[in-house]
């Protein structure tokens, strides 16, 4: 695995009286100016896009969309095309500040308005606490195994917690873990794909791809279907708080000025953690040399949005649309089944849609349904425990006599264990109903964030390294997106409920 | 405040071709090199295994498409090793790797099928018509060659890493790869080496 391990941490500069020189954003301790490590060559250091993608390519491409273009047909594809190209733009953004300062965006939002951190800290606590997606995972390998979901799922956590506190760095663990997974799914769908597609299929997929002409289909604006657009287009790429938490793995990768602040450990490694430093560090955009280096993270993280997320993503999609034209070809009952009946019949329907298709369609959905939920489970867990324990032990009174990495921990098994009782004792909602409440969440938190990073990064860094003014456009386009659809869902028709 | 030089970016690190290197390379060392490509060829015909076998064909119908898959892959895998040691493809570049499955998935695939419709006695394989077929894999095959481009970048040092003591091409591999890292590598030892001995300190 190949590593940026830039950590060159350099000394701060003083002015010429002798003071620390500093760069000011809000009232929080100003960030002292370093050194910034020198980049990575792109094509040679795969950065944390990576998890971004293997947490991203999940639910909304395997399942949500095909069974969308089930429904309504390829057409309706460009507003995936539209929240994948939002998602970059957000990730490329979220990436300017993390590694312009080292800090993550709760801190970034903290800046601006600490009660804007806590809120993100709440939908957090209130969203990512619920197992949904390993819970989903379980159901779809009961479907092929027989085995209790409950069983399965149980033992899945217990297996996560115990890796991530044995592990010496959680982050390079769970990046060699995970890089496995999307190169398994990535390879694995493109023969599948290849093995039952058609130029047919993959030029109507195409085409629905690019196409806005067609709009959105008039049986969509309906209490049943609006909302499942609204869910699929929040979870078009990265969902949730997903790209949030992609500032704290750029972090822990060394990216930028993240060189500057320790790594996460495991929790049997946590005596080792090295001192962390008050706030994140900037460096000296007067010096044409530091600019350089700057121009070399744009273009690694640049490299990483557009051929591994964008390029990635967009690829997995297409094929599990070809394949659901397939099935919907083959099989028109399912489309009215899943017209008519309700969402917690969808998983099953979407099977038997697949099985019309070819003998073993519907195994292979499931088995990548499966793989999709406990690949979205180790990453989630971690990055859940990651934020919290982030924003806890910066601005939690008392919170700092505690290591980063033992505060990981508590979260990391706190919400393991709690995701434990509910599998087994909780409410007998069935996997759905708890992915349901977080997908409403999810488009509600990237309304928020959206807007969110166009303050912090127009208001938190220095000119030179501001966004262009497109690309604020953009996010806050894509923020008040959201929350309208959100919004009118909730309004228009009185749904909340967006699975 | 000086402008930035927006138009200098981080130089590319130049690889030496291993040509030289690769002369003097015994039958095993190249056997070796080829491990990578290989085992991610097997991997693709393992994948199709599983699905077929999976979902309840007879075992051997499941073995004739993996190992009819699995076997032509594996050697385009390893071919893609050997160019990449004689330095004739860049390491870590995608273009030429989406470029080399282009056409070596394609030639694989229309292996695995013909031998299928001989198997099967049918033309149930290409369903319609084979130029629509060349077409569909050539353009599927993008998406193989970015998941073999993913997994090799991943996983393929640390591969060369176990061998270069006994493996010069991979010695080579392993340098521009840790071009980058290589100090930093260091810097992070002697830190850890700085920790170990004040914390024996503490101890006393």
């Amino acid at each position: 695995m190949a590593h940026v391990e830039n950590r060159v941490a350099g000394p701060v500069t003083l002015d010429r009286e002798g003071e620390e020189r500093v760069w000011r954003a809000g009232r929080l301790p100003p960030m002292k100016i370093r050194k910034l490590p020198e980049a990575p060559t792109a094509a040679h250091v795969l950065g944390p896009a990576m998890i971004l993608v293997a947490l991203g390519v999940g639910f909304g491409e395997t399942y949500l969309w095909p069974r969308l273009v089930i429904v309504f047909g390829a057409d309706i594809r460009w507003l995936f095309t539209l929240g994948v190209i939002v998602q970059t733009v957000v990730m490329l953004e979220m990436a300017r500040y993390a590694m312009a300062t080292g800090e993550s965006i709760f801190f970034g939002a903290a800046r601006v308005w600490q009660p804007l951190m806590w809120m993100f800290f709440a939908i957090a606590a209130l969203v990512y606490i619920w197992p949904g997606h390993i819970s989903g995972g379980a159901e779809a390998l009961e479907e092929i195994t027989g085995i209790s979901w409950q069983a399965s799922a149980t033992i899945g956590l217990i297996i996560i917690g115990v890796m991530f506190t044995i592990v010496r760095y959680v982050y390079n663990f769970i990046e060699g873990l995970l890089a496995f997974a999307v190169g398994i799914l990535v390879i694995g769908s493109a023969i599948v794909g290849a093995i039952v597609g058609s130029l047919d299929d993959l030029g109507t997929t195409l085409a629905g791809t690019v196409r806005v002409d067609t709009w959105i289909p008039s049986e969509a604006f309906t209490a049943a279907f609006f909302p499942v657009v609204v869910g699929a287009l929040a979870f078009a790429g990265p969902s949730g708080m997903q790209q949030m938490w992609y500032t704290l793995w750029l972090r822990d990768k060394g990216a930028g000025m993240g060189a500057h602040v320790p790594k996460v450990r495991g929790l049997l490694h946590a005596d080792e953690e090295e001192t962390i430093p008050e706030a994140g560090s900037m460096f000296d955009t007067d010096d044409p040399e530091e600019m350089r280096k700057w121009q070399g993270w744009r273009k690694w993280v640049t490299f990483d949005a557009l051929v591994l997320f964008f390029g990635i993503t967009m690829l997995v999609t297409i094929i599990f649309t070809v394949m659901a034209l397939n099935a919907a070809e083959l099989n028109p009952e399912a489309r009215t089944a899943l017209l008519e009946g309700d969402r917690d019949a969808a998983l099953p329907a979407m099977g038997d849609a697949f099985a019309e298709a070819a003998g073993f369609f519907d195994t292979l959905f499931f088995i990548f349904i499966a793989i999709v939920g406990f690949k979205a489970s180790v990453g989630l867990f971690d990055a859940f425990a990651r934020g919290q324990s982030d924003m806890t032990y910066y601005f939690l009174p008392g919170a700092k006599k505690l290591k980063m990495s033992y505060l990981y921990g508590i979260y990391l098994w706190f919400v393991l264990i709690f995701g434990i009782i509910i599998l087994n004792f909780g409410p007998a909602d069935g996997p759905t109903g708890i992915l349901d409440i977080l997908a409403f969440l999810s488009a509600f938190v990237m309304g928020a964030y959206c807007l969110t990073l166009a303050v912090v990064n127009n208001k938190n860094l220095p000119k030179k390294l501001r966004p262009h003014w497109a690309f604020t456009v953009v996010l806050v386009l894509g923020g008040i997106g959201y929350l309208t659809a959100i919004m009118y869902s909730v309004i228009k028709y009185g749904v909340s409920d967006i699975g | 405040m000086a402008p930035g030089r927006t138009e200098t970016v981080t130089p590319e690190p130049a690889q030496e071709p291993a040509s030289p290197a690769w002369a003097n390379l015994g039958r095993r060392q190249v056997v070796e090199l080829t491990l990578p490509g290989v085992a991610i060829g097997l991997l693709g015909g393992v994948i199709v295994g599983v699905v077929v076998g999976g979902a309840g064909e007879p075992l051997h119908v499941a073995l004739f498409a993996a190992v009819t898959l699995a076997v032509p892959l594996a050697a385009a895998g390893a071919g893609y090793e050997i160019l990449l040691a004689q330095g004739r493809i860049p390491l870590g570049v995608l273009t030429p790797v989406a470029l080399y499955w282009a056409v070596a998935f394609t030639v694989s695939r229309v292996i695995q099928t013909g031998l299928l419709d001989l198997y099967a006695g049918s033309e149930v394989a290409v369903p319609h018509g084979w130029l629509d077929f060349l077409a569909y894999q050539a353009l599927v095959s993008v998406g193989f060659g970015i998941g073999y481009w993913w997994l090799h970048e991943n996983f393929a040092p640390l591969w060369w890493i176990r061998i270069r003591d006994r493996n010069p091409v991979a010695d080579h591999m392993v340098g521009v790869k840790l071009q980058y890292a290589g100090a930093l590598e260091e810097q992070r030892e002697r830190k850890r080496q700085r920790n170990r001995a004040s914390r024996a300190q503490r101890r006393r």
